[in-house]
């Protein structure tokens, strides 16, 4: 289901009136029924996946705390091969086969192994990367196994961030299904607002600069140089509107229940370098790679050849985490670059500084190029999408389907959201009659101003 | 206590409303009269709410009149088009029946009368419908008068036909077509209109401001549009199905099967668009075509009175009534005593 739908809000409004009616010993099973349903909305099948996941995953951690020496790592070893397996199958397959093909026919040997027809399910990623947190956790012994499967089936299914995260880690949101929250009207308050916003972001103004980021990547042969360098640069704003929208929204919801996810945005275009950008975005996966990857790796506490490595082969993973294309490997890497870069320029001129402005303008800069390999449908399309930026013509035309007023509005609904991200981060709420006012208000701009078109939220792929 | 009977009867509401929408057969059992209501402005309007094309269109173009039947059982199997017409379009017909092509229909031919089959396809859809659609499952002949059924969407799997997931367009239909909706809808796609020039991608408006057309039969790039290239291997291969379809029901006992195609609106409408591909034409000119054909074609293209909705994809009355007269005088009208 998606959040931008009219199905999301009757079921919203449903179950979280059931959950503060409903005595709070039975409300985990009312919130697993709900987010079956939530996911079922995409296509019902799917749920068998999560199924095995979390069948697997419920008794791995039993075992896992049950044992000890050798058979604790051999349990976990297993759960992680079947989360990885099932991520491998419906994710990687078809790019592994594809490139073993290449491989083969360059020695004039043809692939035995057969191409899947198999849809993505979607959300996988986020909720394998939050099932393996589990175990490997109970692993590590910060957190107790696990005894109620419907509580643990909760944990890898609550809706409101089943499909798209933030990630969540079984320390904070286990013990939350067993905590009975009471209806709190300032908190509910600060949820809708959250949700209300994250809706703003999504509908009036991803949505809106999706039209041009898809015009200009879709047909990358016949558009010049400006036109992609716009697009490119509405992409990197659609991509954090979608997304932290997603998020906004989900933290939201769950806030309204009284529920606390982890923050996932935290105004990553005021980032003064790629290594502050990554802990303000999408920071439920950094954080992920950076407690079970980097730091299993060694992380800072091995020599500095290793320590690049360890940051440049996180970051290659994380690009692979995101899609199973060259062009988001060639995405994952090129930030392990900017980082050990940046790393090295604070070791070796530790005083160069720019002006704290200008260091934003490169990080965003930097961030932006990045995604060219991010959007481009194919890597010839960035490639020629690179030569275009660093060839065009301030003179040539913007080849967009928008009309001047609508590219100013959109130019205008930037500009907004980062005054907004500056000095409103989080809309206040204790005010009850200014909270009314906003929220309607809010609702009814996105509403006239939202592009509804059932549009997915680009972080479902992942 | 007040509070809590109105947080239930919210839930109450919600919860219904998902149950009704997300299924196909409850959805189906909503009255006619209501989804003809949600249609009253057209479905083109409906897809755009531009409140300039806002013109109510007439849904039945032929009242309840006398009959003349005669000696000819008529079935219709038809698209959207189809779905305006009734009995009362075909005065000499002894018995009429509709088909939609989404539905399967079980019954019995009456051997004492002339079983007519015409096969009803719009233009945009013709290619779509004979390159992946297979005819021959729609009618089904059985002996036994208590075995006349009909499957609605019988392509669908059982699962399918009683769960839909995506319940958006169904919540939209049943809850956002009263005049307080539809005036703000409007007001959404006129600012759209008049600020940024943005109407619903999947329509387009005439140069001449006058009529509301698809995308899709309008770019030429469409594969339901009459200004695509279409080659002669096309042409054929779409022969050799219409073919298939002819043969199958004669074959089941239909005395004869017409196939007929309705002309898109736009090349009728405003011809100069793009380059007419002919589709009808060279299908009706094909000299292997098996199947007798009902010419819309010709019959639309002479005709100097608008045949189609302003605001919407089909026929309007006029068209409909040049139309189902040429079915009763040259199709039923020969095989009436």
């Amino acid at each position: 289901m998606l959040f931008n739908s009219l199905q999301f809000i009757l079921f919203f409004i449903a179950i979280t009136i059931l959950y503060f009616k409903l005595p709070h010993k039975v409300r985990w099973g009312l919130l697993l029924a709900g987010s079956c349903y939530f996911y079922m909305a995409f296509k019902p099948s799917y749920i068998l996946i999560l199924v095995f996941t979390i069948v697997v995953d419920y008794f791995a951690g039993i075992y896992i705390e049950n044992a000890v020496g050798v058979k604790r790592k051999l349990f976990l070893v297993c759960s992680l091969i079947a989360n990885i397996s099932v991520l491998a199958l419906f994710k990687y397959w078809n790019f592994l086969i594809e490139n073993l093909t290449a491989s083969l026919s360059f020695f004039s040997l043809s692939n035995p192994f057969p191409i899947l027809t198999i849809v993505f399910p979607i959300g996988l990623s986020f909720h394998t990367f939050q099932a393996m947190s589990y175990t490997i956790e109970v692993y590590r012994g910060h957190q107790k196994a696990e005894k109620h499967f419907g509580i643990y089936s909760l944990y890898v299914m609550f809706y409101p961030q089943l499909v798209a995260g933030p990630i969540e880690r079984p320390q904070n949101l286990l013990p939350q299904f067993r905590t009975e929250f009471y209806w709190d009207f300032e908190r509910v308050k600060s949820g809708l607002m959250l949700v209300a916003f994250g809706m703003f972001k999504k509908v009036v103004i991803a949505d809106r600069l999706a039209i041009v980021v898809n015009d200009a990547y879709g047909d990358v042969n016949n558009q010049n140089g400006l036109t992609l360098v716009v697009a490119t640069i509405f992409f990197a704003f659609q991509a954090y509107c979608d997304f932290s929208g997603y998020s906004d929204i989900a933290i939201g919801s769950a806030r309204v229940m009284g529920f606390k996810l982890m923050e996932n945005f935290r105004t990553p275009f005021f980032s003064r370098s790629i290594a502050e950008l990554w802990k303000r975005w999408h920071i439920s996966l950094s954080s992920w790679f950076k407690d079970y990857l980097y730091i299993s790796l060694g992380g800072n506490r091995v020599a500095l050849p290793r320590m690049y490595f360890n940051l440049f082969f996180v970051f290659l993973i994380s690009g692979l985490w995101h899609g199973a294309k060259w062009n988001f490997v060639i995405w994952g890497a090129l930030h392990g670059v900017y980082l050990i870069i940046g790393m090295a320029k604070d070791k070796l001129l530790p005083n160069m500084k720019l002006p704290a402005v200008l260091q934003i303008l490169v990080t965003f800069s930097l961030f932006t190029f990045s995604l060219i390999f991010f959007r481009a449908n194919t890597f010839t399309d960035a490639v020629s999408i690179i030569k275009k930026t660093f060839t065009l013509s301030l003179h040539a035309p913007l080849l967009v389907s928008f009309n001047a007023n609508e590219m100013f509005f959109s130019v205008f609904l930037i500009i907004f959201l980062m005054v907004k991200e500056r000095f409103f981060f989080a809309i206040p709420t204790q005010n009850t009659t200014r909270f009314y006012f906003l929220f309607v208000f809010i609702l009814i701009c996105s509403y006239l101003f939202g592009i509804f078109k059932l549009n997915q939220f680009i972080y479902f792929q992942f | 206590m007040l509070k809590s009977l109105f947080a239930y009867l919210a839930v109450a509401i919600c919860l219904a409303l998902l149950v009704l929408t997300s299924s196909p057969y409850l959805m189906s059992k909503i009255p006619k009269s209501y989804i003809d209501y949600t249609f009253r402005y057209g479905d083109l309007y409906k897809f755009t709410n531009l409140s300039d094309y806002k013109i109510p269109v007439v849904k039945n173009c032929v009242s309840q009149r006398a009959k003349k039947p005669g000696n000819v059982n008529l079935f219709l199997l038809g698209d959207s088009n189809a779905i305006l017409l009734n009995e009362y379009n075909f005065e000499l017909a002894n018995e009429y029946h509709y088909i939609n092509f989404q539905d399967q229909f079980y019954t019995t031919l009456d051997k004492t009368k002339k079983n007519i089959l015409i096969v009803e396809t719009g233009e945009r859809k013709l290619h779509l419908y004979y390159a992946n659609v297979d005819y021959t499952e729609n009618i089904k002949i059985v002996q036994d008068k208590n075995a006349v059924q009909t499957i609605t969407n019988f392509k669908r799997t059982r699962l399918g036909r009683h769960f839909q997931p995506n319940t958006d367009d169904n919540l939209n239909q049943i809850l956002f077509y009263d005049p307080v909706s539809l005036f703000v809808k409007d007001f959404k796609a006129n600012i759209n209109h008049k600020v940024f020039n943005r109407i619903e991608d999947s329509v387009k408006i005439s140069s001449d401001k006058k009529y509301l057309y698809t995308t899709e039969t309008v770019d030429p790039k469409n594969l339901h549009s009459a200004f695509r290239v279409i080659t002669d291997e096309e042409i054929n291969a779409i022969t050799e199905n219409i073919n298939a379809v002819y043969c199958h029901y004669k074959n089941l006992g239909f005395d004869e099967v017409y196939f007929a195609a309705i002309p898109n609106k736009e090349n009728m409408v405003e011809p100069t668009m793009g380059t007419y591909n002919h589709l009808i034409e060279r299908l009706q000119n094909n000299k292997n075509l098996l199947s007798p054909y009902i010419d819309a074609y010709t019959l639309f293209k002479q005709s100097s009175v608008p045949l189609y909705e302003i605001s919407d994809t089909h026929w309007n009355c006029e068209g409909q009534r040049l139309w189902t007269e040429t079915v009763n005088s040259t199709v039923l009208a020969k095989y009436t005593k």
